[in-house]
């Protein structure tokens, strides 16, 4: 039963085996023994997805992002819990499921290198069995609003990173699926092609319904398609909810960005709050908001050095900076009890 | 449309593209042609020198122009042996671009399969016809339509065989990337056991009765020996379920190597 649930996952668990070597010139021989261990890659995540959602799988190299979506897609088998996609248990009905979803890899390309790549939409168009009408107007809005008019009829080899990167997407929703899941789908792209693939993802989001899986890193991509984030951190879920959740858990404090006169020291405020930047006649301090009304903001409008100031909440970035370096901490204090 | 009906329906679409991709390279094409003209020319001499400097008519069952007729057939119905999958396979495990295959609604080796058979069918009619056209014209072949029938049933056997075979030996990446030695290994053993370098029948008779029991003997040593003749009619016919009995063994090894290498996916790199 599939009901409005895009994705059910319940005490997931996924580990691999792997090994070292030692390294360096007096090792040569040492280096020939590997010593094996298992990696826990996922451990009892559990979460589901509402058909339509957009959610962003965050946290750091190797906390187990790729390997989830690897899991739901089918790719990569768990070794204990429950995984549904689409009423499906990815890794039994591959190739069913494969016919409603769509991968876009940003390391991958799905195009054939030396062939125009309106011959792998073709390809697509037959291997999915997509009706002409169907397809000619999906092609149609696809191209319009990734601005690739005439690109897509160039050889692929001869296309720019950020080209490829937008016909492999092409190349991955043709078919219009259920879900797309979205590893690095902007990796390497420049500005424009960034915000074309976002608004393409939205777009399709807000006119199909489609369900939309993210795991980037990169920050205005999160801003923009993570409406719900899931973070995980060594494998194990550490939050699940919506973005502003996430911003007002790590990210209470409000910022200040204030500008002096030249040669105005501006001691007096960096003894008293914690200072984010500074540069020459610039000081960016993080205060509690109380403090701002009261203190603050009158002794700023009370002082002739101050030329300019400006209030704001911090961005995603230095909050999911803050989270991962409450997460270090967190696991520094567990290896220190431990100790 | 049924499972099966889907299934060969897009395996005939993975064919069409494969062959799409091939007319990209048009010189390339021109010079694979050259290229594989040269062995039998550079066989031809190499034993012509020999004949020649011993002073003997026939090898074996073998006259000069009977061998290098055979080198020529070896470069034609070779077109059906994949050497080249186990490397593909390799640079697929290697470099992650399986990722790709297993997320279309297709499997791995079927869409290999699929791929296979639109490259052999390429090569073979912008390849081995013309080789046929030059040997027909330089040594002169006189062919029934018997061998013709069983030169298309040996191709068909080397196809399958070669396929399961190569794809069994490219599955070592999942539990070993990047191992070019095995491969080359595999490579020279196969092209010694096929007859490659020499027709088997040259061999010791203990070792040619051994190799006859392999499958490897259809990628170039029966058709060699059925275009040139040196093996009766009947000689062949009781060769073919050897064959066939290889296809079955050999696609079961397959079916178990692939479910144990597809277990080895992991995230990092693969």
């Amino acid at each position: 039963m599939e009901g409005n649930k895009a994705i059910e996952v319940s005490g997931l668990y996924k580990g691999f085996k792997s090994y070292s070597t030692m390294h360096g010139k007096k090792v040569f021989l040492a280096s020939l023994r590997r010593k094996y261990f298992y990696k826990k890659a996922l451990e009892n995540v559990s979460f589901s997805v509402d058909k339509g959602e957009l959610v962003a799988l965050l946290g750091e190299n190797g906390a187990g992002k790729s390997t989830m979506i690897k899991i739901l897609t089918g790719i990569l088998k768990e070794d204990k819990g429950n995984v549904s996609v689409l009423g499906m248990v990815p890794w039994k009905n591959r190739i069913e499921l494969d016919r409603r979803i769509g991968v876009v890899f940003g390391k991958q390309y799905s195009l054939y290198w030396s062939l125009p790549a309106i011959d792998t939409f073709e390809f697509i168009k037959k291997l999915y069995r997509i009706k002409d009408s169907d397809y000619r107007k999906r092609l149609d809005y696809l191209v319009s609003i990734l601005n690739l008019e005439d690109v897509h009829k160039r050889q692929v080899r001869t296309m720019s990173l950020g080209e490829r990167i937008k016909c492999n997407f092409i190349a991955s929703v043709l078919h219009m699926p259920e879900i797309i899941f979205l590893d690095e789908p902007t990796i390497g792209t420049d500005l424009r092609s960034s915000i074309g693939l976002r608004k393409a993802v939205l777009d399709m989001q807000k006119r199909y319904g489609t369900t939309v899986i993210l795991s980037t890193h990169i920050v205005d991509d999160i801003e923009a398609l993570g409406q719900r984030v899931i973070m995980l951190d060594n494998g194990k879920k550490v939050f699940d909810g919506p973005q502003e959740k996430l911003k007002r858990a790590f990210g209470e404090k409000k910022q200040i960005e204030i500008y002096f006169a030249e040669g105005v020291v501006t001691a007096a405020f960096k003894s008293r709050w914690n200072v984010v930047d500074q540069r020459d006649n610039y000081i960016k301090l993080e205060v509690n908001p109380k403090d701002l009304k009261k203190k603050i903001v009158s002794e700023l409008l009370s002082s002739p050095d101050v030329l300019d100031y400006n209030v704001s909440s911090p961005d995603l970035a230095y909050v999911l900076g803050k989270f991962y370096s409450s997460m270090s901490k967190k696991k520094g204090n567990q290896a220190k009890k431990g100790a | 449309m049924s499972n099966n009906a889907q299934s060969i329906y897009s395996g005939i679409s993975i064919m069409a593209i494969s062959l799409k991709r091939h007319t990209a390279y048009r010189i390339d094409t021109i010079l694979m042609v050259l290229s594989n003209l040269s062995f039998p020319v550079i066989m031809a001499i190499v034993w012509g020198a020999a004949y020649y400097t011993t002073g003997t008519t026939s090898i074996g069952p073998y006259s000069l122009s009977n061998l290098v007729l055979y080198y020529f057939t070896m470069m034609i119905v070779g077109k059906f042996v994949l050497k080249d999958l186990m490397w593909m396979i390799d640079y697929d495990v290697t470099n992650g671009q399986i990722i790709r295959y297993l997320v279309r609604p297709f499997g791995y080796l079927p869409s290999n399969f699929a791929e296979a058979i639109a490259d052999v069918s390429f090569y073979f009619a912008v390849i081995g016809v013309p080789l046929f056209v030059v040997a027909y014209f330089a040594i002169g072949i006189n062919i029934s339509a018997m061998q013709v029938a069983l030169l298309a049933v040996e191709a068909l056997i080397a196809f399958a065989i070669s396929f399961a075979l190569y794809s069994s030996f490219g599955c070592i990446s999942f539990f070993m990337p990047n191992s070019p030695g095995i491969y080359s290994m595999v490579e020279v053993a196969v092209d010694l056991f096929a007859g490659a370098f020499v027709p088997l029948s040259m061999l010791p008779g203990n070792v040619f009765g051994i190799l006859q029991l392999l499958p490897f003997q259809f990628f170039y040593n029966l058709p060699g020996e059925t275009m040139t003749g040196t093996l009766s009619t009947s000689a062949i016919i009781a060769q073919l379920p050897i064959g066939l009995f290889w296809i079955a063994i050999l696609f079961a090894v397959l079916f178990f190597v692939w479910t144990a290498a597809r277990k080895r996916i992991n995230t990092v790199g693969v």
